[in-house]
């Protein structure tokens, strides 16, 4: 493999990744505040995608309807946060799980109820830019997911780091007992960590249909079972380890299935990278011991 | 009392009760010709069984507009099979027993109706397969007929006609399932009869859209053509991405009949442009009976697109109709009449006949997608017996 | 009259009844959270087909050796989830059955993505038999599973469970070794859905790989948890019920499955011990004796 051949397959690996992290960030806060494995999380994605396809339709800016989906769909995230998750705080984990995955059967069908079982273009002609970089190519899409990318997680470790918003959103994944007894309201940052990943999550949607050109119901599918893969080799509830995984995937997942003959499928691959490091490393790669 | 014995009993009074609630319809009296169908309406595969449905509905309405089959009017009854095999063994259980259709028009893909095609079979019900390619959908199975190509048919014609182009290396793209490795498994015997060279083969899963890693592999090896076999999804993500990393239109690329599928036209954008495809059928041609259809088709579902199972179907049906004229309305009259069959004219205008195998010998329509107007454009129909012959690749298969 | 339709949904509610009976020892005894129950039935299934389509083997000499195997791969299933627990366990079962799902997809000894097909009807006698006498074994088999069932959980082995579920921390500390009857739940469990699987290859005739993945896991674990977890007639009735109910459901064959996850998060909503779980509305309607729900599913909370 050439070196050109390899920086090519880096770009490649590099959007995919960071597709992966958008939705791998979203999952991590979440379980670090809930401690909930939110399948339905790929739900919020794939409704980020029919969101924006929606108002691009609508309004034919690609940016307002970007604004728009994300907007949306952390409105909805809180929703199934208040009226889902929440009164069912106390009931046991397996209870909430299959909640999880009832919600989002329900929306990957309503998705084909209200928008067809045919898989919808998502065509946006200044995103479909080629580039040639030194022998490198790239597409407008993958650039603007690239940059979008780094904004939001710049914008995110500001705001958990420096606000007081961020500081009681930690303090309550760090310990519920002693952040409750801080007077923090524990209540209010589930919610706004809801509102928060999912609206990256739809980002990220909405950026794979762009990318692929394609907006479908089954969209969400893959990424729900990858999602939690990459929550525990990050290290369950380490938005950083959770980042992190999700750009080793992608290029794991790009390397090896082109250039191997391994007898796994992409999510096999995941899967076993999930078991491994259950196995030998189970507090992930930057989770704490 | 013993709780357990009780809590078991009410347990099993309920699941009494569901079966009782499937006690299913009362027969309905015989004045109309009831046909099944089935194919997936839900679920990942939801595009191609609705488009199917379409093309049978059309005919039925045609063929009840002309006064029906020997008067009667024909009742399509169809279910949902959501592209899961057990599913379509259900169904087609229910509706050989409880709907007790005279015959079956399957509108499924290849994967559910390999599970049906037994079952269906030792009904003794005759069913027409309208657009699933793998050869065990219909080996052995004496009732059950198929209207479209066999997979390894179109590979085959592909592969010839590539290394009649001139192409010499190549990479196969096979998607892993009955269909796509039916198709490539006819390209690859055509390659290495001929000398193409395979340089680069990658099997991926119906669901696979992220091709970039595999082309840019492909875009360093310099080959002459691709061929890639899937459906809908899979072809355009495979043209898109190859187009926009530089891989096409260098390269050729030969795709097999999902072509013809609605995410194509919709999603393959600008890219794409001189993909050629082995096709079943297209439309339109300048046959009248071709235009007169797509007229029809047009009014009926606004869209100018026939989709290549829409159109299967339609032919599948029209062929169903035409079984239970000549052979009368019994199930052995219609798998008579249906063997018998010497030549039935497809809706593209060409005269199909049939093998012993209950295989037609399809002639395969190339086609080559012209980006400019966003549609296919005929090439050449490939009627060589030598090419098209379906009966060469039973061996292949168990 | 029973015809081949109602045969068919019979046949397979009785093998679903199986499999969920063998989540129900690793999940409802155990404690032990399992998505991943289809990777064992696939194991008795494959094996079953393998044996009897491709080295001359009967029903009946391959279905002892395919629970073996579905006992083997539940205790080396098992032995890397001794150390995980909760969610880490959830997580982990998960990967498993989808690295098993994906080796069966790409290992063409299995017979990769288009499986193993003319899996044949198991003979008595020297014939085949009819659907009907497949129904009785099925159901035959069933009534071995409860019945083996009902003796575990009283054995000591099953009070063994019941301690460790309640309280693992407590049940180690008391000396009793833990890791061992997990090790017996994970083989019994699989076991248990081995036969089902083995029944199932039988039956379809047709198996791929993607009928033992993750999605028939998560179809299992929610037959269980619907009937009610940790019960002998919660995964009877799930079973049923959620087999029934595509057919059932068929006069609105378009909202299946927006039916099917609404459903899902309204039982969770009112009753998530299950229908006829420990305590549930149903139970004490029928003016039965209210157990003290006991058990997996008043423990483990969230915070």
């Amino acid at each position: 493999m050439t070196t050109g051949v390899l920086a090519q397959q880096l770009v490649n690996a590099l959007s995919l990744g960071a597709i992966y992290a958008m939705i791998a960030v979203g999952l991590a806060m979440i379980y670090g505040v809930l401690r909930i494995l939110h399948i339905a999380h790929a739900g919020i994605y794939a409704a980020g995608a029919y969101l924006g396809l929606y108002f691009y339709g609508l309004t034919g800016n690609f940016v307002i309807a970007l604004l728009c989906a994300m907007l949306l769909a952390g409105v909805l995230g809180g929703l199934v946060e208040r009226f889902v998750y929440r009164p069912m705080i106390d009931k046991p984990r397996i209870v909430i799980l299959i909640a999880s995955i009832g919600l989002f059967i329900c929306l990957s069908d309503l998705f084909r109820i209200l928008a067809g079982p045919h898989q919808l273009p998502f065509n946006v002609p200044e995103m479909q830019t080629q580039y040639t970089l030194a022998g490198l190519r790239m597409s407008s899409a993958d650039l603007f997911i690239l940059v979008g990318t780094a904004t939001i997680f710049v914008a995110l470790w500001l705001f958990m780091q420096k606000t007081r918003t961020g500081f009681a959103i930690r303090a309550v994944a760090q310990d519920l007992e002693a952040a409750k007894t801080m007077g923090i309201d524990a209540d209010r940052c589930a919610f706004l960590v809801f509102v928060v990943g999912s609206a990256i999550a739809a980002f990220g949607g909405v950026m794979v249909g762009v990318l692929y050109n394609a907006v479908y119901t089954t969209m969400g599918d893959m990424i729900a079972y990858k999602g939690l893969a990459l929550i525990v080799i990050g290290g369950f509830g380490s938005m950083s380890g959770a980042v992190l995984a999700a750009f080793l995937l992608g290029l794991t997942e790009t390397l090896v299935t082109t250039y191997t003959e391994i007898p796994l499928s992409r999510e096999g691959i995941a899967m076993l990278l999930l078991v491994l490091l259950i196995l030998f490393r189970p507090q992930g790669l930057l989770g704490r011991a | 009392m013993n709780t357990k014995w009780i809590s078991r009993t009410v347990s099993l009074v309920l699941a009494a009760g569901c079966i009782a609630l499937l006690a299913g319809a009362p027969v309905r009296a015989a004045d109309t010709i009831k046909i099944g169908f089935f194919g997936p309406l839900t679920g990942p595969f939801a595009g191609l069984g609705i488009d199917a449905k379409k093309g049978a509905d059309l005919a039925v309405s045609e063929i009840n507009g002309a006064g029906g089959i020997n008067g009667k009017k024909v009742e399509l009854v169809s279910y949902d099979d959501r592209g899961n095999r057990a599913e379509a063994v259900a169904v087609v259980r229910k509706l050989i027993e409880q709907d007790k259709v005279i015959a079956i028009v399957n509108g499924s893909l290849s994967l559910t109706s390999i599970a049906a095609a037994p079952v269906v079979n030792a009904a003794k019900t005759p069913m027409v397969v309208a657009y699933a390619n793998a050869v065990g959908v219909v080996k052995g199975h004496e009732w059950v007929f198929r209207w479209a190509s066999v997979a390894d048919v179109q590979g085959w014609v592909m592969g010839h006609e590539a290394v009649k182009a001139g192409k010499k290396t190549f990479a196969l793209f096979m998607q892993d399932e009955e269909y796509g490795r039916g198709i490539i498994n006819g390209a690859e015997k055509a390659l290495e009869k001929l000398g193409g060279k395979v340089v680069y083969k990658k099997a991926v899963a119906p669901t696979e859209r992220e091709f970039r890693a595999f082309l840019t592999e492909v875009k360093n090896l310099n080959v002459d053509a691709v061929f890639a076999s899937g459906f809908g999804p899979v072809l355009t993500a495979i043209g898109r991405q190859g187009s926009e990393l530089g891989v096409f239109p260098k390269a050729q690329l030969y795709v097999g009949c999902d072509l013809n599928e609605i995410d194509w036209y919709t999603g393959i954008g600008q890219h794409g442009d001189g993909t050629i495809g082995t096709l079943e059928f297209i439309v339109p041609t300048d046959h009248a009976f071709t235009k007169a259809f797509h007229k029809r088709w047009q009014d009926t579902y606004k869209t100018p697109v026939v989709t290549h199972e829409a159109g299967l179907t339609y032919d599948a049906a029209r062929l169903m109709f035409d079984a239970i004229k000549r052979g009368g309305e019994t199930q052995d009259g219609i798998r008579k009449a249906l063997a018998a069959t010497k030549s039935f004219m497809n809706l593209s205008g060409v005269n199909v006949s049939y093998t012993e195998l209950r295989e037609p010998l399809l002639p395969i329509a190339l086609g080559r997608w012209d980006s400019k107007v966003k549609d296919i454009r005929l090439v050449r129909i490939v009627d060589d017996p030598k090419l098209i012959d379906p009966r060469p690749w039973y061996q292949y298969y168990k | 009259m029973i015809g081949e339709y109602h045969l068919t949904i019979l046949i397979l509610m009785g093998i679903w009844m199986i499999v969920a009976l063998g989540l129900n020892v690793l999940s409802g005894y155990a404690g032990l959270f399992n998505l991943g129950i289809a990777m064992y039935m696939g194991t008795g299934a494959y094996t079953s087909a393998m044996l009897t389509t491709g080295y001359g083997f009967s029903f009946w000499s391959a279905l002892p050796i395919a629970l073996g195997a579905s006992a083997l791969m539940g205790l080396l299933a098992g032995l890397p989830s001794l150390r995980v627990r909760e969610d880490a366990l959830a997580v982990m079962s998960i990967g498993l059955v989808f690295v098993f799902e994906s080796l069966l997809i790409y290992l063409p000894y299995f017979g990769g993505p288009v499986g193993i097909g003319r899996i044949p009807m198991p003979s008595i006698g020297g014939e085949p038999v009819g659907k009907f006498t497949y129904l009785l074994i099925v159901y035959v088999a069933v009534l071995s599973v409860v019945l083996s069932n009902a003796r575990l959980a009283r054995s000591w082995l099953g009070l063994a469970w019941e301690s460790m579920r309640d309280d693992e921390l407590a049940a180690s500390a008391t000396g009793r070794h833990t890791p061992r009857f997990k090790l017996y739940a994970y083989c019994i469990g699989a076991t248990y859905a081995g036969l089902g699987g083995v029944l199932y290859a039988h039956f379809i005739n047709y198996i791929t790989p993607y009928d033992f993945g993750f999605l028939p896991s998560i179809y299992v674990l929610v037959m269980v948890v619907f009937g009610g977890l940790g019960t002998i007639r919660g995964p009877l009735l799930g079973a049923a019920f959620l087999t029934a109910m595509p057919e059932l459901f068929r006069f609105v064959q378009d909202y299946r499955n927006l039916i099917y996850g609404g459903l899902l998060v309204f039982m969770m909503f009112f009753e998530p011990r299950g229908l006829l779980g420990k305590g549930s509305w149903v139970m004490r309607a029928i003016r039965l004796r209210p157990e003290k729900p006991v058990g997996a599913v008043a423990g483990k909370t969230v915070r």
